[in-house]
């Protein structure tokens, strides 16, 4: 297994925003999906990945080559999914496949005509006509109409329903059984990466708070619930965030086989990957906002 | 790799050039009929507005938002802005061309036979007056509207405008008027020299306009999509 995006230190600042410091690794043969709020900083990275804005600091290597020298049959190696499709507007579907096909050596046709049927999408319809699940579902169309070893996928379940969310998931799962590639899925709907991720990063305010393979992430926290107690018991050094509830305190602490730490009362669950997002340095301190 | 972009845009842009053909074909007649077939004077209109029409594709492009689906394509920078000034040369002649036919057909249908194909090329216009053309039209405002899009090119406009209008000005108002002439007049005499040497003239221009290429590389290069 190798890695085809490794990104060290990347830095990025728009006025009030900074991507501070991302460290990131895009496995072979595996999903890695990058978790976060609105204004994380998923968009940001995944922009500064396909050149379409300059880090001000920091290394990007497709491919094992630095980014910025990657030629252009190694950008044809990748498939992207913007969040929002900005297609040509006026054309067709097909026209958009007419429109992209000659820059990729490995453009397929006949793929691009069965995805286009597997999604169900009008084809006499101007792209600026399409529903917004229809334009994500083009744009997805077309990143994997080029046999792409790396996609990098920005928020691209965002808006479809939920058996085309199904079907795209298959169809990731599909791509990642072939060794040689990847696929970068940001979301912030972690019920998918439950479903498909094999890694997750997730971004917090501009910096990636937590990394790692999801199950063993997942197994190395534990979300606790109880009273007030709790905050004066020896938990409350391992909690990496939390918040207080009507009934009590919820904390999101490191390491799992708690049990002995916490009291009678309270109870152990090993946390979701949305608790994590959810949880992850929330003030614990900060009152019941109900 | 230009050639793919070049048709990429053909596919992306007809709308704005096909009905560009129906005023070519106007101010083509009424240029014929008013300068009396100056064909240098026709070919320049012409060029002026062929020119115009890759910075047009960029804002629209930016407008719209294909602009970063342009740079995310497996092309580089420099590609998509040599692109650009590619597109004002070929539009250009391609504009020229259609001028001069028709010209051509105005010309044939006042007199009632059509001219000798053999004076065609000689009518092409004056090449370094087509050149200071491409220069002014698309090479002077490149780099500003690849960096700031209509801001930039309302600064390319206004800038030039301002200056000029802000000399008569200071002579009516300011008391100047001795040195703003002088003024002019040396700009005047170097441009008189200038183009009294024709290698020089070349030399100047093939500079601005490398010039012109480096900065857009710069500006786009910089640009965040």
């Amino acid at each position: 297994m190798t890695n085809l995006l490794e990104v060290r230190g990347l830095t990025k600042s728009y006025g009030a925003f900074t991507l501070r410091g991302v460290d990131l690794d895009v496995p072979s043969g595996a999903i890695t999906g990058l978790m976060g709020a609105n204004g994380a900083g998923k968009t940001t990275l995944l922009d500064l990945v396909l050149g379409l804005t300059a880090p001000d600091a920091g290394e990007i290597r497709l491919f094992g080559a630095p980014a910025s020298e990657a030629a252009s049959d190694l950008r044809a190696r990748i498939g992207f999914v913007q969040e929002t499709p900005a297609l040509c507007p006026h054309l067709r579907v097909p026209e958009l496949g007419a429109l992209v096909a000659p820059f990729y050596p490995r453009w397929d046709a006949a793929a691009f005509r069965r995805l286009c049927g597997v999604f169900e999408l009008p084809l006499k319809t101007p792209f600026k006509a399409l529903s917004q699940g229809d334009r994500s579902k083009t744009a997805l169309a077309l990143a994997l109409s080029h046999d792409a070893d790396l996609l990098l996928l920005d928020e691209p379940t965002s808006g479809l329903d939920p058996l085309a969310r199904r079907e795209v998931l298959d169809l990731l799962l599909e791509v990642v059984q072939d060794e040689g590639k990847a696929v970068l899925f940001s979301t912030h709907i972690t019920t998918d990466l439950d479903r498909v991720a094999d890694y997750v990063a997730v971004l917090k305010e501009g910096r990636v708070a937590l990394a790692g393979a999801r199950d063993e992430l997942l197994d190395a926290w534990t979300l606790v619930k109880g009273g007030e107690e709790l905050l004066a018991g020896p938990l409350r050094a391992r909690a990496r965030g939390g918040r207080r509830t009507e009934v009590g305190v919820v904390m999101l602490c490191e390491g799992a086989g708690l049990e002995g730490l916490a009291g009678p009362d309270a109870l152990l669950e090993r946390p979701s990957l949305e608790d994590l997002v959810y949880f992850l340095d929330r003030d614990l301190e900060a009152p019941c906002s109900r | 790799m230009l050639p793919r972009l070049f048709l990429r845009d053909a596919r992306l842009h007809r709308m704005l050039l096909a009905p560009s053909l129906v005023p070519l074909a106007f101010l083509a007649y009424v240029f014929a009929q008013a300068h009396g077939h100056d064909r240098a004077v026709l070919a320049g209109t012409m060029a002026f507005l062929a020119g115009l029409s890759p910075l047009w594709f960029h804002l629209r492009e930016s407008s719209e938002g294909t602009l970063a689906d342009l740079a995310a394509l497996p092309v580089s920078r420099f590609a998509i802005v040599g692109l650009r000034y590619l597109e004002a040369l070929v539009l250009g002649a391609a504009a020229l061309l259609l001028l001069n036919l028709a010209g051509l057909a105005v010309q044939a249908a006042l007199q009632g036979s059509l001219p000798a194909l053999d004076h065609l090329p000689g009518s092409l216009g004056q090449p370094r007056v087509l050149a200071w053309l491409y220069f002014g039209c698309c090479a002077y405002p490149m780099p500003l509207v690849l960096r700031w899009g209509g801001r930039g090119l309302g600064a390319a406009v206004g800038i030039p405008l301002g200056l000029l209008s802000s000399l008569p000005i200071l002579g009516t108002f300011g008391r100047q008027t001795d040195q703003v002439l002088r003024l002019l007049g040396a700009v005047d005499a170097v441009w008189q020299r200038v183009v009294a040497r024709p290698g020089l003239e070349a030399l100047l221009l093939a500079s601005l306009l490398a010039l012109s290429f480096l900065l857009s590389m710069k500006a786009f290069a910089g640009r965040d999509l």
